[in-house]
């Protein structure tokens, strides 16, 4: 384990701002705070979240005092950096659950002290799930250079890497330019969870009830691997798209790269039985984000509109389907259109049910399926009940707005958005009230505030969970490091051509 | 013989180490020592620091880093690397104390010399994923080591609480024991006999170094080596810690073997033989380790070229290359693209070209790929490549420097502010900061100062739904419209280059429209008879060509033809033309698909 978790946040603490009393005499500014992320003015955040540190002007100094109903501390910094003591703001959080906590800004000036104009942050009741995992890499994908999948506490702001491709290389001297990706939990046992280690001898790392095994999920008659993926809240099986991901890069424009699909079809994976299954192969059409609804009986998916050949580049584009599933007699049944972005002459991706099944999120862009790439992108939502659209324009910004996980109790979206420069995603996390609504969204916040203004690498595809990981670093590179994937059995060895807007395949038991 | 007065011997040779070192390092490393500046990241800010001081041997990392940074002037580099070095060997000098004639001088300065080749050999590791202050990194390591085994030898109990004291600070902040070199360090006390204590002191310095190689290559957990074991914050680099190792060892034993050797005062021949044998060993060994890729500094001096925007420096320096790669050639092209001329010039380079092959992982493409995409208008390939390699080759102010003027050119303000915060932070880069600051939105402002960079931006004329690929050969062919005059001819001198004469036929039917009226550049003039040469009459028809060319291209024919196996020697006077390149280069089209335009 390296040392850095350990050591950082100590000296993050020593160095971060000590406590002080707030001055009592000061002049007045009616500016707004020059804090960074400005994003915390005014923002929600949820009652169990780790202190909102920001950054202020490295070169002057600062007091920041933060009033809650009954307490309230001061912290001074000559850093840049504004931390909070952990106790004292967990109390503060506890305090003020439904209210608003506020915090002023002093700087020291030659004349005194200029107060700033206050600022609050409304502390939410509904709490946020302990975990979140993510993998860093740089924003573009073409070396696969470093990149991990790391595990980060809400709570605490301790970080951990789960699996890394910087920690495994087969030859000694060389460094296999390996991807590691597509990390995915079980919605109601966050314990279950895989991700893949690409490349020769790799492989599907599945955690599932305390075991650890390593599966080639490429059987069959199986044209390609599985990437995206998504666990049955309930049951020991895994939807899968199978995937041809392709990429091309635009010379100056500000979208910078096209990730595009050359394949796409549904299979699903019995963890017990270690066996696949297709769900739909179709030749005309592309299916992939596979979502189960939380109570297992849909499968939503994203489905292209035309056929693959299609050009130019930016008139493929994606509805949301979602096929029946009975789960008792494990067939597949009817498929019906959620959300028909065709019709508004756009694309929608990545569904993601809120565990609730209220609120089904997606993202709505211009084109496309990997729209994590596009600053059309927005998150939205679509209320299940009423089939009434949100498009969030609280949550969005003008940059691409994407990847997004709901929280255990539906009322916390994260979303990972290039909001501050185009091109470097960061994860951002707004609260969805019972109707849908979204308030101002917040950086996820660090205990070195300035870490992810430095942070050369993106936040991609991040997903809530309510635990860590059931293994360790060691353990999981240890399973990535055996020799011999388990060979998944392919149980369905037809290929089956049905049209996914149309009609499904049943499963053969 | 004469005796020698040893004290003044003694001096001398520390002043002559030095001034040798120096020169040596001032004269022939320059490049080398420009370039470790870039791979050495420092910033001045709290959070930069304590992430670095979190590292395994983060304090040594931390210090080194700091001096490394200076090495933008390489003349401090050769200083520090000098004084350093002499330093250990002064130290060495004092601790063979039973010598007293001048074979002590001798053999004090093995263990330093075996650094000064060590340290100058590692230079191919810039390309490799390293903390450019390795290099310092050594050195203070190894003057360290020098001072704790003498320590080690002072025989009370307060040195050897001091030296657990030291130790286990190390370990944690400057990464220089692992547990079990401690626990030989501390057991090499109770010896209470110094060779012995020296001994053991000394395997358990090498243990380190040995525990780091099997970790890291054998166990494959680099990440655990590090922290656990870490002198340096080095990953998997076994030339490294072959050379460290060997250094290490010899600096911690050597004085006990010096030692050994009988008491004389009078210098003769014969007692150089050891010393200078072990130099010979250590030479032989470093040489079999290292990168033999001559024209790496060549490489490196484009690069510190580049950054001074020293472009027609940068065309001879490239030109001169004994033996082209295609990462000498990129930079080459670079320059003329700088400087407006490449249509004119481009095949007026050698033609004896080697393939790129490097002993351990880096990619040849990383070398080039940023720069040579942003001298041809490919921002994003620019920055996305400069990314991806700021992480695979470590933390580095050149890419960041290059990132930055990717955002400006693709009028990306917040993305090129991120940056340009990072190098305002830094002390050797904030006046480059402030000095790029006002092309920040203002990208007409820099096109205009820098007539360089308006000629990377027009060199394609690159459109916003143009896509590029990853290679070199398809910076210039992936082009589907070619009613731009730019990307035509550019595609017809990736024709030539890649020796596609039929694709070159086949293209300038199209093409010769943009030169009605005009003779196109000699070159395409010489490629146009070389297929008439070969019966292939559709590109004279097609353009104009001068009648002194025709004849020059007939008369080359003639004599190449005439001459057979002797014909290179027979046609040295067209070198530089584009019949001689086409005649004599060899060329690497395994990845080229073929040309003709897609219409």
């Amino acid at each position: 384990m390296r040392k850095t978790a350990i050591i950082t946040p100590l000296l993050a603490a020593i160095m971060s701002a000590c406590s002080v009393d707030a001055p009592k005499t000061f002049s007045e500014s009616n500016e707004a705070a020059p804090i960074s992320p400005d994003c915390y003015i005014g923002t929600t955040i949820p009652c169990n979240i780790l202190p909102m540190n920001f950054c202020v002007d490295a070169n002057k100094d600062f007091i920041v005092k933060v009033n809650g109903e009954k307490t309230a501390f001061s912290v001074a910094s000559d850093n840049g950096n504004v931390c909070f003591p952990e106790e004292k703001w967990k109390q503060l959080l506890l305090e003020n659950k439904d209210n608003d906590i506020t915090f002023e800004v002093y700087e020291k000036t030659s004349n005194g002290y200029l107060r700033y104009a206050p600022f609050s942050m409304t502390v939410s009741s509904d709490s946020i799930d302990e975990y979140v995992t993510y993998r860093m890499i740089e924003p573009s994908y073409q070396a696969s250079g470093e990149m991990s999948v790391n595990q980060y506490n809400l709570s605490t702001g301790e970080e951990q890497i789960i699996a890394s491709n910087h920690y495994a290389h087969s030859t000694p001297g060389y460094r296999s330019q390996r991807c590691v990706n597509c990390h995915f939990v079980q919605r109601n046992n966050s314990q279950n969870r895989s991700f893949y280690y690409r490349g020769k001898d790799g492989g599907m790392i599945l955690s599932y009830n305390g075991t650890l095994r390593k599966i080639d999920t490429k059987t069959g008659d199986m044209p390609f691997s599985t990437s995206i993926t998504s666990w049955h809240p309930t049951l020991p099986l895994i939807a899968f798209s199978m995937d041809n991901f392709k990429q091309s890069f635009h010379s100056t424009y500000k979208n910078k790269i096209e990730t595009y699909n050359l394949h796409g079809d549904l299979v699903l994976y019995d963890v017990e039985k270690n066996e696949m299954a297709n769900v739909i192969r179709s030749d005309n059409r592309f299916e992939s984000f596979p979502e189960w609804a939380p109570d297992g009986k849909y499968l939503y998916f994203a489905c292209s509109d035309d056929d693959k050949n299609k050009l130019p580049f930016d008139s493929v584009k994606y509805d949301i389907l979602r096929i029946a599933f009975d789960a008792e007699t494990r067939s597949w049944g009817k498929v019906d259109t959620v959300y028909e972005a065709t019709k508004l002459d756009s694309s929608a991706t990545i569904p993601k049910i809120s565990p609730d099944g209220r609120f089904l999120a997606i993202t709505r862009a211009e084109y496309g399926m990997q729209v994590p790439t596009e600053h059309s992108a927005d998150v939205c939502l679509v209320d299940l009940q009423t089939l009434k659209f949100f498009p969030l324009k609280n949550a969005n910004s003008p940059l691409c707005d994407s990847y997004h996980s709901w929280s255990s109790n539906s009322r916390w979206l994260l979303i990972a958005s290039k909001r501050e420069d185009g091109s470097y995603a960061r994860n951002y996390i707004t609260h969805i009230d019972e109707n849908g609504n979204a308030t101002k969204p917040f950086r996820m916040p660090r205990l070195n505030p300035r870490l992810d203004v430095d942070l050369m690498k993106s936040y991609n595809v991040p997903e809530f969970a309510q635990t860590e990981a059931p293994f360790s670093t060691a353990e999981y590179m240890e399973c990535v490091t055996k020799e011999k994937a388990e060979k998944a059995k392919f149980i369905s060895p037809m290929k089956q051509n049905v049209d996914a807007k149309s009609g499904a395949s049943q499963i053969q038991h | 013989m004469k005796a020698f007065n040893i004290n003044k011997l003694e001096y001398a040779s520390i002043a002559l180490f030095f001034i040798v070192i120096f020169t040596l390092s001032a004269a022939c490393e320059q490049s080398f020592l420009y370039a470790l500046h870039n791979y050495s990241q420092y910033l001045d800010s709290d959070p930069f620091r304590s992430i670095i001081f979190s590292y395994g041997a983060g304090s040594l990392s931390l210090i080194s880093r700091y001096i490394t940074q200076y090495f933008i002037s390489p003349v401090f580099g050769a200083f520090a690397v000098s004084a350093t070095l002499t330093a250990i060997y002064a130290m060495l000098l004092k601790k063979i104390s039973r010598q007293t004639n001048a074979k002590k001088i001798g053999l004090a300065a093995v263990p330093s010399l075996t650094l000064f080749v060590a340290i100058y050999n590692l230079e191919y590791l810039l390309f490799d994923k390293v903390d450019g202050s390795i290099i310092m990194s050594l050195l203070l390591g190894s003057l360290i080591s020098v001072l704790l085994a003498a320590w080690m030898q002072v025989e009370n109990k307060i040195s050897l609480y001091l030296s657990i004291v030291v130790t286990e600070f190390s370990y944690f902040a400057i990464g220089m024991f692992s547990p079990l070199a401690m626990l030989i360090g501390a057991a090499s006390y109770i010896k209470r006999d110094n060779k012995i204590a020296m001994m053991l002191a000394g395997i358990g310095l090498a243990s380190w170094f040995g525990f780091n190689y099997i970790t890291s290559n054998l166990l494959h957990y680099e990440e655990y080596a590090i922290a656990l074991f870490a002198p340096l914050y080095v990953s998997h680099s076994s030339t490294f810690f072959f050379y460290t190792l060997i250094a290490m060892a010899l600096m911690i034993v050597y004085p006990i073997l010096a030692n050994r050797c009988v008491e004389e005062t009078e210098i003769t021949a014969k007692k150089f033989i050891s010393p200078g044998l072990a130099f010979v060993i250590t030479m032989v060994i470093a040489k079999l380790c290292c990168y033999n890729d001559e024209n790496y500094h060549k490489i490196l001096q484009l690069q510190q070229l580049e950054d001074e925007e020293n472009w027609e420096e940068m065309t001879k320096v490239a030109k001169s290359a004994t033996t082209p790669t295609i990462d000498i050639y990129a930079y080459y092209l670079e320059s003329l693209i700088a400087n407006g001329e490449k249509v004119n010039k481009m095949f007026d380079f050698p033609t004896d070209w080697v393939s790129h092959n490097t002993s351990n992982f880096t990619l040849s493409n990383m070398i080039y790929y940023p720069d040579f995409a942003f001298a041809t208008g490919n921002y994003n390939i620019s920055l996305f490549h400069s990314m991806e390699f700021y992480q695979l080759t470590g933390e580095n102010f050149r890419r960041i420097k290059r990132m930055m003027q990717c955002a400006i050119m693709t009028e990306e303000p917040e993305l090129a502010e991120k940056y340009l915060a990072i190098l305002e932070t830094s002390s050797v880069y904030s006046d480059y900061a402030k000095e790029w600051r006002k092309y920040i939105g203002n990208k007409a402002q820099l096109l205009n100062d820098r007539s360089a960079y308006k000629n990377f931006d027009s060199y394609y004329e690159p459109r916003d739904e143009w896509f590029v690929s990853n290679t070199i050969t398809d910076f210039v062919t992936d082009r589907t419209d070619i009613t731009n005059y730019k990307v035509a001819e550019a595609r017809l001198l990736a024709n030539m280059f890649l020796k596609d004469l039929r694709a070159f036929s086949n293209d300038i039917r199209t093409i010769a429209p943009i030169y009605k009226g005009n003779l196109p550049p000699k070159c395409i003039q010489q490629a146009a008879c070389l297929c008439a040469i070969s019966g292939d009459m559709t590109p004279v028809k097609s353009i104009m060509v001068d009648r002194t060319v025709a004849e020059e291209a007939q008369k080359f024919a003639a004599t190449a033809k005439k001459a057979g196996k002797n014909s290179k020697e027979k046609l040295e006077e067209y070198k530089g033309s584009y019949l001689y390149f086409y005649t004599f280069k060899n060329v690497n089209n395994k990845n080229y698909k073929g040309g003709g335009i897609v219409k």
